[in-house]
């Protein structure tokens, strides 16, 4: 597929006058969006133990796998 | 924009900076605001959906793609807000009265009219407004915004095939409008007031 620059009614469509929101709308909207952006970002030490967490989480699980597995071994060897 | 000052202001962002948000804004704003202002054919709607917008980005902004593409990730987002807004729309005037619908005798003129300062610029104006929604986002996106049909395609959640014909359809449509609006006066163009 190839678009059709050569084509002269989308091309004067690119010269429509711009349109700008007014200028006090700006101000209110980057003023809420900083607000959630500095709202949202968590400490940089709550970044490390997220990350401490999340990487600690598989070795959880294999260790919890392996006495889980140990445990059922040694019941049902003990019988 | 520059494709690394990109990729670097998608990085920032991701990490909260607001710098990089202030940057991607005032690259972006004039351009989302003139997309939704002639797509909902409204300044006070397209301004509340240009917040919206920019809403939507920053609570998403820590989910960006390291190779996002900003013009086309919020185009989408403004694309998919005025669809929810159309759809609530469609809902209160099934749920009331008919509304004062386009174009409308006692509105003020449209700011579209007094931008359009030559009269092509004027005709182009009408004749868009008046060609359905969905042929009217996608002669914005092509149009106006100069992305290629592949991309639009991308925002507006279609295969590079089917806009195509949609682009096709539209652009014949807006032909046809202009040809109508040759062989009369062109009436001033109003806001739609609900």
């Amino acid at each position: 597929m190839t678009p059709e620059p050569a084509d002269p009614l989308l091309a004067s469509l690119a010269d429509l006058s711009g349109l700008t929101p007014a200028p006090a709308l700006d101000g209110r909207v980057r003023a809420r969006c900083h607000a959630v952006m500095t709202g949202r970002r968590p400490s940089p030490l709550a970044r490390t133990a997220r990350r401490a967490i999340d990487g600690l989480l598989p070795v959880a699980v294999v260790v919890y796998a392996v006495v889980t597995l140990a445990e059922g071994l040694r019941t049902l060897l003990g019988r | 924009m520059d494709r690394e000052v990109e990729l670097a202001l998608v990085e920032r962002v991701r990490a909260g900076d607001t710098a990089a948000f202030d940057a991607i804004h005032a690259a972006f704003n004039t351009r989302l605001y003139g997309f939704l202002a002639r797509l909902a054919r409204s300044r006070d709607i397209a301004e509340d959906l240009l917040e919206e917008t920019w809403l939507r980005f920053v609570t998403h902004a820590d989910q960006l793609r390291p190779d996002t593409r900003l013009g086309p990730w919020l185009f989408t987002v403004a694309r998919n807000v005025h669809v929810t807004w159309c759809r609530a729309r469609a809902v209160e005037r099934r749920a009331t009265a008919t509304l004062d619908l386009w174009p409308a005798e006692s509105a003020a003129e449209s700011p579209f009219a007094q931008a359009a300062g030559h009269e092509l610029g004027r005709r182009l104006e009408h004749a868009l407004a008046s060609v359905s929604v969905e042929a009217r986002e996608v002669l914005l996106l092509v149009g106006v915004e100069g992305m290629t049909p592949s991309e639009a395609a991308a925002v507006c959640g279609v295969t590079p095939e089917a806009m195509r014909q949609r682009l096709k359809r539209a652009r014949a449509l807006l032909s046809e409008r202009l040809a109508e609006s040759d062989a009369r006066p062109v009436a001033r163009l109003r806001e739609v007031k609900l």
